[in-house]
């Protein structure tokens, strides 16, 4: 006789299972910076053997990794700082009716279509006329605000009623304070997003800095990933820490938020 | 009246954020970590040279060569004392191998060592054995 909890348990272990297979490349990653076995040895061991931090010691060391964690840790505050100020200031524009609204929503879709790489010369002309290179504003430039988070924060500010704007306004209050007292108390999961996709896009940026980027004093964790990477080829286990020191801040924002994170994201799915 | 226990509810509030516990353990580890490094910075490397017997070997040449993950840099050298104990003062490394030779003794096997931070003092852990040839 089947019990009625069965499917549910067949259905949390294959969902046991993928995460599983998910995880393994993360793991063999962690597993590799802390003992260097090379990739291709055979029998393969899941338990690490001789497992110590030196490979990480090594990279601190061979690149100046403390520099490129700076620059990259201030450019990403700067665009997260940015696209929440921007972008709420947007999407609270959009949410007001006026002439001309759909075209501009049409033009924002529109714009979402071209990619990076397409508009990446006249992005280096502006930023360049500015007196931006090689600066840390100007590797924030481009990511300053960004349409998908204009969008989620919409979506959020979308659902706040409309009679409590209408009190605030009798109230005398004004927008800019309408906006920081109402409407983003209101959106912190719209919040959280646009603390970590902009922070990962950021983090992760490596074509941006590599195209204006010329002092090696300023260059980011991921431009030092290819430098490091030239110079050390053959060393996978320093290669594999290097590659778990770039990806910890972002999973500890996302493990940090990730509850916020995910219900911004499915919020938009119960709308009427 | 009630301001006190409002603020101190307030601060509580925000000590216990998970935000704030996060920067808070960092910033800790961080601080805990450099009053470590502060009092282990000497950069002195120091052990001991010894015979099959365990005794001392006064005299022997004890070399070290820094390496880091492509280059090996050419070794530099010390000369243990009476009781077999030798010591390099000021050395900014990460990474090494010691050795030691002397005259009418085997020359003893290159043995890795790695360091936690740069300038780090270090005990060889185990003494370096000269056999007689």
């Amino acid at each position: 006789m089947v019990s009625r909890r069965t499917p549910k348990i067949v259905a949390h272990f294959i969902l046991f299972l993928i995460s599983l297979i998910m995880i393994v490349p993360l793991y063999w990653v962690f597993k590799t910076s802390l003992t260097g076995e090379n990739l291709l040895l055979y029998p393969p061991s899941l338990i690490p053997k001789n497992p110590s931090i030196f490979y990480f010691v090594d990279v601190y060391y061979a690149i100046p990794f403390a520099r490129f964690f700076f620059n990259s840790a201030v450019v990403s505050a700067v665009v997260v700082l940015f696209n929440i100020v921007f972008n709420s200031m947007a999407a609270f524009a959009l949410r007001r009716e006026f002439p001309g609204k759909k075209l501009i929503i049409l033009i924002y879709l529109s714009c979402m279509m071209i990619p990076f790489h397409a508009t990446i010369i006249p992005a280096f002309l502006l930023t360049k006329s500015f007196g931006l290179l090689n600066s840390h504003f100007g590797l924030a430039f481009p990511l300053l605000s960004t349409i998908i988070c204009i969008f989620i924060f919409k979506g959020s500010f979308d659902a706040i009623p409309t009679s409590l704007i209408d009190a605030a306004r009798i109230d005398g209050m004004r927008n800019w304070k309408m906006i920081y007292k109402i409407f983003l108390p209101l959106s912190k999961p719209a919040i959280a997003t646009n603390v970590i996709l902009p922070f990962i896009w950021s983090w992760n940026n490596f074509l941006w800095p590599l195209i204006i980027i010329q002092k090696q004093e300023m260059q980011t964790l991921p431009l030092g990933l290819s430098r490091f990477n030239s110079l050390y080829e053959q060393a996978t286990g320093p290669l594999y820490a290097y590659c778990l020191m770039v990806v910890a801040p972002i999973l500890l924002i996302f493990f940090l938020s990730q509850k916020n994170f995910i219900s911004s994201l499915i919020s938009g799915a119960v709308k009427g | 009246m009630n301001a006190f226990p409002q603020t101190s509810r307030r601060l509580i509030q925000v000590l216990t954020n998970r935000y704030v516990i996060t920067v808070l353990l960092i910033v800790l580890t961080i601080f805990i970590w450099k009053l470590h490094v502060q009092a282990n910075d000497n950069g002195y490397i120091r052990g001991t040279v010894v015979d099959e017997n365990g005794s001392g070997v006064a005299g022997a040449t004890v070399l070290l060569q820094e390496r880091d993950l492509v280059i090996v840099e050419a070794p530099t050298s010390t000369r243990t004392d009476e009781n077999g104990r030798f010591i390099f003062e000021e050395m900014s490394l990460v990474s090494f191998f010691i050795w030691a030779e002397k005259d009418g003794y085997i020359t003893a096997q290159k043995s890795p060592y790695h360091l936690y931070f740069k300038e780090q003092n270090f005990t060889l852990p185990e003494p370096i054995t000269l056999g007689r040839e």
